[in-house]
């Protein structure tokens, strides 16, 4: 079946516009994502001197003692290198599953939020906040689990409406997340309203932000992104099959349906634990895989790494600037990500489309 | 620099001012309290409408939580037929009816046929929309300032004919304030406090009504010089400027506070100098303001208690 997706793939390939095919793409994406840690890592509201950030960061990886000021250590160890890579992680997260949510759906306006991940887990973190349970914020917070449980509740509940006799067209598939999102927005507002002390630490949550980011937050994350991110990249080859007309994909012998299935689920799976940590963050699921297919083309197996790669090099860049640029204060980061990410991806659609003509 | 007669706060409190030195010309040659003489009332309001009264009113919908606990502690809590459902002032007889100041419903409202509603806060158009219903409103954005809560007090004595209790109350009030005032007297500079208001570190800069408060009491504000009057921190500004008072009004524990990742070496935590201290106390402007004022002050200076 391999080779025959193969075969398709290549021929799907000719038959499509492959604007700038550049091989080292992954490690140049690699290399700036590394960069990006760097810089993340070394600028902040707080004043610290490069060497003594990378004297702390070295000290802690090797376990040496490098005589750094106890400050320093608290601020770049246990608050500025994880918020970084936790940007990263769910930057990448983002990307690589609205990358997929666009591909099963074939809908360029999908992404990770599109079957109420987003909204489910507000609606249940809203309920949580609501009836007053305890939010641990050091050690394991209760909060991103209820976050959890509401996303995939309200993945599940989408799609198991829109099956009908074993199997849910996109279209049906859409419909259900619209209307099971609008529910959970509606529950949202509705206990916003009726309990107006906790509605500035709802709103705050809806805004999404990574300004209370801990070691245990990417723990949380790490292994459904880990686990997420293997599956829909070893489906890269299928997801480019999905493009073609359903019927031909059939006849190459896809099982369309249960591939679907396993992207749909991965994807999703990955973006609530995203979005039960950091709220809901948006703009990157929905441009970074397009800016990415703007740069490299639309095949998948370059795609979902790139758009992994980008996605965080992308969130860890705007996160910078929301917690720098009205130092002390911050804004948040999803201002950030539309303002900056908007006009960059007009720029490459402008370029893209002189391209083409 | 946040000194508490600010001018912006000065702008606002003018039409206030010059609205109770009306009040009281007129109410002036007035019998004292529970005369049947009538008092004609005059107020400038928020949006620069003028209200006259015939007389005090005598059923009153408050939506305005600071508002109902100033007329209850004047003792014309039996002028209120229905006050917001946030309002949680010890009420004598009983609870009232709630109505809700979020989201207005002027149907409700009118149903208790109210000769006075007060708002502070204009959601939803209500008050064209009561006016519209011949429903006498009284539109005053809340007090920015313990002096503009002071001023309320006055205007809502005059309004509900109970001047001279709530002469009385201020004077208590001012009291308490200037005692806080001279157990700061000889502090040059306070500790540097962080003033937490949400979870994810929301605070107040000094021009706020809970900021003034510090200024009164000379803390140092580590959100000073942010961009915006309520500005969210982020977590290394506010471990690196350490502060050595933190006070928690978002229901957070003190003992949560140390469990933060990178917050175990800030001073506060440090030395164990953690409030928590209800918010009503301290963001509404009302009588209770006082007994925050108290608390931020044990909080900030407790040896001096």
């Amino acid at each position: 079946m391999a080779e025959i997706a193969d075969t398709v793939t290549a021929a799907g390939e000719r038959s499509l516009p492959r604007p700038g095919f550049r091989p080292a793409a992954v490690p140049l994406a690699a290399a700036l994502l590394l960069a990006c840690v760097v810089l993340g890592t070394s600028v902040g509201p707080a004043a610290i001197a490069p060497d003594e950030v990378l004297r702390v960061v070295l000290g802690h990886v090797l376990g040496l003692d490098l005589a750094v000021g106890p400050v320093a250590d608290s601020i770049v160890w246990q608050i500025r290198l994880p918020r970084v890579l936790l940007a990263g992680l769910v930057g990448g997260t983002l990307a690589f599953s609205g990358a997929a949510y666009q591909g099963v759906f074939r809908n360029p306006l999908a992404d990770p939020y599109l079957l109420g991940v987003a909204s489910g887990a507000g609606f249940a973190e809203t309920a949580a906040i609501v009836a007053g349970l305890p939010l641990v914020f050091a050690g394991f917070s209760l909060l991103s689990l209820v976050g959890f449980a509401g996303a995939v509740a309200s993945v599940l509940l989408a799609y198991s409406i829109a099956r009908v006799a074993g199997r849910a067209s996109s279209t049906t598939l859409i419909l259900a997340g619209v209307a099971v999102s609008a529910i959970n927005v509606a529950g949202i507002s509705y206990l916003m309203i009726v309990s107006n002390e906790n509605s500035l630490e709802i709103l705050n949550w809806l805004l999404g932000g990574l300004n209370s980011s801990a070691w245990s937050d990417l723990r949380f994350i790490l292994p459904y992104s880990l686990a997420a991110g293997l599956i829909i990249s070893l489906h890269g080859r299928l997801l480019n099959v999905l493009q073609l007309p359903e019927l031909e994909a059939r006849q190459v012998g896809v099982d369309v349906e249960r591939t679907r299935v396993v992207l749909l689920l991965a994807a999703s799976l990955a973006a609530a634990a995203a979005v039960a940590v950091t709220g809901v963050i948006g703009f990157v699921g929905l441009i970074v895989p397009h800016a990415v297919r703007l740069l490299v083309g639309p095949d998948y197996r370059r795609l979902l790494p790139l758009s992994a790669l980008g996605g965080a090099s992308f969130l860890i860049v705007a996160d910078l600037i929301a917690r720098t640029v009205v130092s002390p204060g911050e804004v948040p980061v999803g201002v950030v990500t539309a303002f900056v990410g908007g006009p960059f991806f007009l720029y490459l659609l402008r370029r893209r489309r002189r391209l083409t003509i | 620099m946040l000194r508490l007669n600010e001018r912006p706060f000065r702008k606002r409190l003018l039409p206030l001012l010059a609205a109770l030195l009306l009040v009281s010309a007129c109410s002036a040659g007035a019998a004292e309290e529970g005369a049947a003489t009538p008092v004609a009332i005059s107020i400038s309001q928020s949006d620069g409408r003028l209200l006259e009264l015939a007389a005090p009113p005598e059923r009153i919908v408050s939506l305005a939580s600071h508002a109902t606990e100033i007329i209850c502690a004047i003792g014309a809590g039996d002028r209120l037929v229905a006050v917001d459902r946030h309002a949680n002032c010890p009420l004598e007889g009983g609870s009232k009816p709630a109505v809700d100041s979020f989201q207005p419903s002027i149907e409700a409202i009118v149903a208790f046929e109210p000769d006075l509603v007060y708002v502070f806060s204009d959601q939803g158009g209500v008050v064209e929309g009561l006016r519209q219903t011949g429903t006498p409103v009284l539109y005053l954005k809340s007090p920015a300032t313990l002096a503009g809560v002071f001023e309320n007090i006055a205007l809502l004595g005059e309004v509900t004919d109970r001047a001279p209790a709530a002469r009385a109350l201020i004077a208590a009030l001012e009291e308490r304030r200037d005692a806080v005032r001279l157990r700061v007297e000889d502090v040059a500079q306070g500790p540097r406090f962080f003033h937490e208001i949400s979870p994810d570190y929301y605070t107040v800069r000094g021009d706020t009504f809970a900021g003034g408060l510090y200024t009164l009491l000379k803390g140092e504000n580590v959100a000073a010089g942010s961009a915006s009057t309520y500005p969210q921190l982020s977590a290394e500004a506010i471990v690196e400027r350490d502060p050595e008072v933190i006070i928690l009004v978002d229901g957070v524990e003190a003992a949560a506070v140390g469990e933060r990742p990178g917050w175990g070496g800030v001073s506060a935590v440090r030395d164990g100098r953690i409030c928590e201290v209800d918010p009503d106390l301290v963001s509404r402007p009302g009588p209770r303001i006082i007994d925050g004022l108290e608390a931020l002050a044990d909080c900030l200076y407790p040896e001096a208690g």
